[in-house]
């Protein structure tokens, strides 16, 4: 009884296996591609060959625009963050020469008075200090950026005109067979390995250039580093400039 | 009896049942486990010997050793100690003809349904239409991400710029309103200056949104290396 529920298990199985693996695998597919009559690659050559440089010149011009937008929104951004730092350190500025000015009303005494001096260039300097530090830092970023990005174009590009050399080459010797007549399964079968083998190369390449992100983890790091030690300085000549006030403001 | 002495007493009560109702040895062995035959045909040999016991028939010389190779050949024949190729061939034949004829049908059916899918395959002019995998590339994108420090990591290389812009726009310093005391002023002064290394910190953030530029997840890359369809050809 069981090894006819089995048997009967193996026919289902197989019945929608023979359903489905063609469908889920490129395998078959290919494999039956390798058996087409090798005469029809040349009767239909033309037309694909053009097909497929017209392709690869799309998905270059893709590439391209890409490349150009996503430029262009670092660009806008820069921008917009850059008039954004302007105008809060307009406004930074203004909140701090206000506190300034009531503390010089404050200041009765020359002794009150020269604290009160003494704390401003100390919190002005801090301040001057920190800005400075930081846009140093973003600036470092951007152009670490910006030769991360020209690096992965030209990387791209060059990767990109080799592999279309290499497929028009392949084409150009494919039809020079198909001119002379003497078109084999086997001439096909190496015609489509050195077009899979051209592909395989660009794709290794792609993987190659994108792994330069990781090169960002370091651009970062170099960024928070710096920004970090110069929010630590600020505070530290905060604190100092201000128990050096406390200690030398008298009303 | 001595033969069923290594048999359980379940098992030959069975047996002893469906032979006396003459029952073939083939089917009585249907009704036990593979692993249980052997104990069975035990069974069956002692019972056989039992029943013409029973009836008053003197075995002549060489009946039981008769029955047990009987019993034999049986078990040779039995359904588990057959090739699989002969149980295949014999589970088919023993089917319900609708089966037998069903199932061929329906295998033809779908090979010819296959085919025909297939058929329709043409070049691909969107490589969303192709099953690459992308897997490797996400893993990879996955894992930058994950290297980069908090809080500029993960979210911003994977969101839509426009989402990230509007997640992460640095804080807009607000007016103070002037001290009381020079106290106050003092703490007023700080958290000014505080207020804008803040500020600067979240333009910080903010800036490296576009990396995602470079972080591996290109679209257009990614098509540029599926250009080629060998079915074509």
């Amino acid at each position: 009884m069981r090894s006819k529920f089995l048997i009967q298990l193996t026919l289902a199985t197989l019945l929608v296996g023979t359903i489905l693996a063609p469908n889920v695998s490129f395998a078959e597919r290919e494999d039956r591609d390798e058996q087409r009559d090798a005469t029809t690659v040349c009767g239909r050559f033309d037309g694909v060959s053009r097909e497929m440089l017209k392709t690869l010149s799309e998905r270059g011009d893709s590439f391209d625009e890409e490349d150009k937008q996503g430029r262009g929104h670092i660009e806008n951004d820069r921008m917009s963050l850059d008039s954004l730092r302007s105008k809060n350190r307009i406004q930074g500025d203004t909140n701090t020469e206000r506190q300034f000015k009531v503390l010089e009303k404050l200041a009765t005494t020359d002794a009150s008075r020269a604290a009160v001096r003494t704390f401003q260039s100390a919190v002005s300097a801090a301040l001057t200090t920190r800005r400075l530090a930081f846009d140093r830092a973003l600036a470092e970023y951007r152009a670490g950026l910006d030769r991360a990005l020209e690096e992965r174009k030209a990387r791209i590009d060059a990767a990109q005109t080799a592999m279309k050399q290499n497929v028009e080459s392949e084409l150009a010797r494919m039809k020079a067979e198909c001119s002379g007549g003497a078109v084999t399964t086997e001439t096909r079968s190496a015609f489509i390995s050195s077009l899979r083998s051209i592909q395989g190369r660009f794709q290794f390449e792609q993987r190659t250039i994108e792994g330069l992100a990781g090169s960002l983890n370091d651009l970062v790091e170099r960024k928070q580093e710096a920004i970090s030690q110069a929010d630590a300085a600020l505070r530290a000549a905060l604190a100092k400039a201000r128990s050096d006030f406390e200690a030398a403001f008298v009303r | 009896m001595s033969e069923h002495r290594h048999t359980t007493d379940a098992v030959f009560e069975r047996v002893l049942e469906l032979i006396d109702r003459g029952v073939p040895v083939s089917k009585v062995l249907e009704e036990f486990a593979p692993e249980t035959h052997a104990d069975v045909l035990g069974a069956v040999a002692a019972v056989q010997a039992l029943i013409a016991e029973r009836e008053g028939i003197t075995p002549p010389p060489g009946l039981l050793s008769q029955i047990i190779e009987n019993v034999s050949l049986a078990e040779a024949a039995t359904p588990a100690h057959m090739p699989m190729r002969v149980r295949f061939m014999r589970t088919l034949l023993d089917m319900n003809p609708m089966v037998k004829v069903g199932v061929p049908v329906v295998a033809f059916a779908a090979i010819i349904f296959a085919v025909a899918l297939n058929r329709t395959g043409t070049v691909p002019t969107d490589t969303r239409s192709l099953s690459y995998d992308a897997g490797p590339l996400q893993a990879e994108s996955g894992a930058i991400s994950a290297a980069l420090p908090a809080p500029e990591s993960a979210a911003m290389l994977q969101a839509p710029v426009a989402a990230k812009q509007a997640a992460l726009l640095p804080p807009t310093i607000a007016p103070q309103a002037p001290a009381v005391s020079a106290g106050s002023a003092v703490g007023l002064v700080i958290e000014a200056a505080l207020a804008d290394a803040a500020a600067d910190q979240a333009i910080a953030t903010n800036d490296m949104a576009n990396a995602s530029l470079v972080s591996g997840n290109s679209t257009a890359v990614n098509n540029l290396g599926q250009f080629f369809d060998p079915n074509a050809f």
